[in-house]
């Protein structure tokens, strides 16, 4: 295979990978993603061993370790520029807190691991990659472990009702509910066009939101109805429509 | 720092790719090479002096 045919093959995987991600983003399917990752980087290796030219020379690999400084330094102002411009207007929306959060700790993120990366060649073989993947593998990995098992083991971050007082059960990102949490019913189960029309109907006080689209509205006759909305945000937007006829609705998200 | 890459890869009756094939490297490297746009490693300056049979010194000219 010639560079020229390598080239082509790389754009074709690429491009399917993009297809896919795409579709599995839309389908909600995550799983799917993750193993074309694994496939196309396989894929990619065996594309690489069947090249017969060179790739990527000295000249290559110095004007990529220059582009990559580069390219970080520009993320970095980028992201904590737009960090602390969501992070204000987190009263607008709530959901630009999340989003502020994930570019200080994905900021944060790469410049640490610039830093071990250089850190590992200042002071090691430059040609050994082998410790640098093993490093890699074993710190994704970490993270993987530690994340699930927060998934699993640490309770979900909300607010509960004990003896009549709202208590913090983990670190709640929502505000405090503003009804006594003695009113507050069990939550019944409902469909989605029911929490619509509760909303369109100006039945509802206040709605929060899960990041697994779990929608509980909390009726002014203090019911409390739970559904899963059919897109990101539809919940939102519902209510920002009926703000007008309805006055205030109290909105809140994990 | 200049080179006589291009006269010497002329006088082999190498060209571009060729040579670039020798020394495992890309042609628009030794493109760069001859037009003075970039500074080789010492590992590549050997390499190419070695494929042109001559000594680094003469083939890399140090401006002092």
């Amino acid at each position: 295979m010639n560079y020229k045919q390598y080239r082509l093959a790389k754009l074709a995987v690429v491009i399917i990978l993009a297809v896919i991600f795409s579709q599995s983003i839309v389908r909600e399917n995550f799983f799917l993603p993750v193993i074309m990752l694994a496939c196309g980087a396989l894929a990619m290796l065996f594309l690489r061993r069947r090249l017969k030219e060179v790739a990527a020379d000295e000249r290559d690999y110095q004007i990529g370790g220059k582009a990559a400084i580069l390219a970080i330094q520009i993320y970095a102002w980028f992201a904590v520029v737009a960090m602390f411009a969501f992070y204000s207007q987190k009263s607008v929306d709530p959901i630009f807190e999340p989003i502020g959060m994930a570019l200080a700790f994905s900021t944060t993120f790469l410049l640490l691991l610039y830093a071990l990366i250089y850190r590992y060649y200042d002071k090691f073989k430059f040609s050994d990659k082998g410790f640098l993947y093993t490093l890699f593998v074993l710190t994704f990995f970490i993270i993987m472990a530690i994340a699930g098992l927060r998934t699993f083991f640490t309770p979900e971050d909300t607010w509960l009702c004990d003896n009549g007082q709202w208590v913090k059960h983990g670190s709640p990102s929502a505000p405090q509910p503003r009804i006594s949490c003695e009113e507050k019913g069990t939550p019944e189960f409902v469909g989605w066009q029911d929490i619509v029309g509760a909303v369109e109907n100006c039945e509802v006080a206040q709605v929060m939101r899960t990041h697994a689209r779990e929608i509980t509205a909390t009726l002014k006759d203090r019911r409390v109805l739970t559904a899963k909305e059919d897109n990101i945000d539809d919940v939102f937007a519902i209510v920002l429509a009926n703000q007008a006829k309805c006055g205030t609705i109290i909105m809140a998200t994990e | 720092m200049k080179n006589n890459i291009k006269e010497l890869r002329l006088k082999y009756n190498l060209t571009q790719e060729d040579l670039a094939k020798k020394a495992f490297v890309r042609r628009e490297t030794i493109v760069f090479l001859e037009q003075n746009k970039y500074n080789p490693s010492l590992l590549l300056a050997h390499n190419i002096a070695k494929i042109l049979q001559v000594k680094i010194d003469e083939l890399f000219l140090f401006d002092e």
